[in-house]
């Protein structure tokens, strides 16, 4: 989690200035394209809606021009059949400025017994883990059941920890039928 | 309060996952307001 976007050096939550509040995500391009990706957000957000705020819009941040091409592509096809045009932001990548702590991994910071799992790690490392991405999107209910069981034998947790991420799957689950 | 790590700890254990990180990433960035 970070802020970018803006001019303001050194950017914090509570002097952002005009930056914007965004991620980054650093993929293996062997495992997932950076195609998929832009799927993946062309569907979380709406294309054809104006931006709310500088802090809070939804943008692609390209880091050179093979991104901005795909960007751009995909973001036409996703407005394909739509009543309006493209208009999330495809900017160029500035700098990236590294949120606070407190932000990163923003909901698994509240497990006490999962953060446990990764005692020891320093919070850039922390911050960095594809452990803790994996348990951050699982405490917010983005786990479906079918991945849970071969996800938890490749994450190498504790027992307590297993039991506990299948309470909580299965509590999100229940959760989506109500 | 600030959730905090627990630093104290010993730093030995990695989870497999987090020892396995590819030599080569890219990176990708979004916003979704």
């Amino acid at each position: 989690m970070g802020y970018t976007g803006g001019t303001q050096p050194d950017p914090t939550y509570r002097r952002l200035g005009d930056h914007t509040e965004s991620f980054q995500i650093d993929y293996d391009p062997t495992r997932i394209s950076y195609e998929t990706l832009l799927g993946s957000f062309w569907k979380e957000i709406d294309p054809t809606e104006r931006p709310y705020s500088r802090q809070y819009m939804s943008a692609v941040f390209y880091a050179d021009e093979a991104q901005k091409r795909l960007a751009l592509a995909t973001g036409r096809q996703a407005v394909a059949g739509k009543s309006g045009p493209l208009l999330t932001p495809v900017l160029p990548l500035g700098t990236f400025y590294r949120a606070e702590d407190y932000h990163q991994k923003y909901y698994l910071r509240r497990y006490t017994a999962l953060m446990h799992e990764l005692a020891g790690y320093s919070e850039r490392e922390f911050e960095d883990s594809t452990v803790a991405m994996w348990l951050n999107a699982c405490v917010d209910g983005h786990w479906k059941q079918e991945d849970l069981e071969a996800e938890l034998e490749r994450l190498g947790l504790s027992e307590a920890a297993r039991l506990q991420m299948r309470r909580l799957v299965q509590a999100a689950l229940g959760h989506r039928r109500r | 309060m600030k959730p905090a790590l627990n630093v104290e700890a010993p730093a030995a254990r990695r989870l497999p996952v987090d020892g396995m990180a590819p030599t080569h990433v890219e990176t990708a960035t979004f916003a979704v307001g």
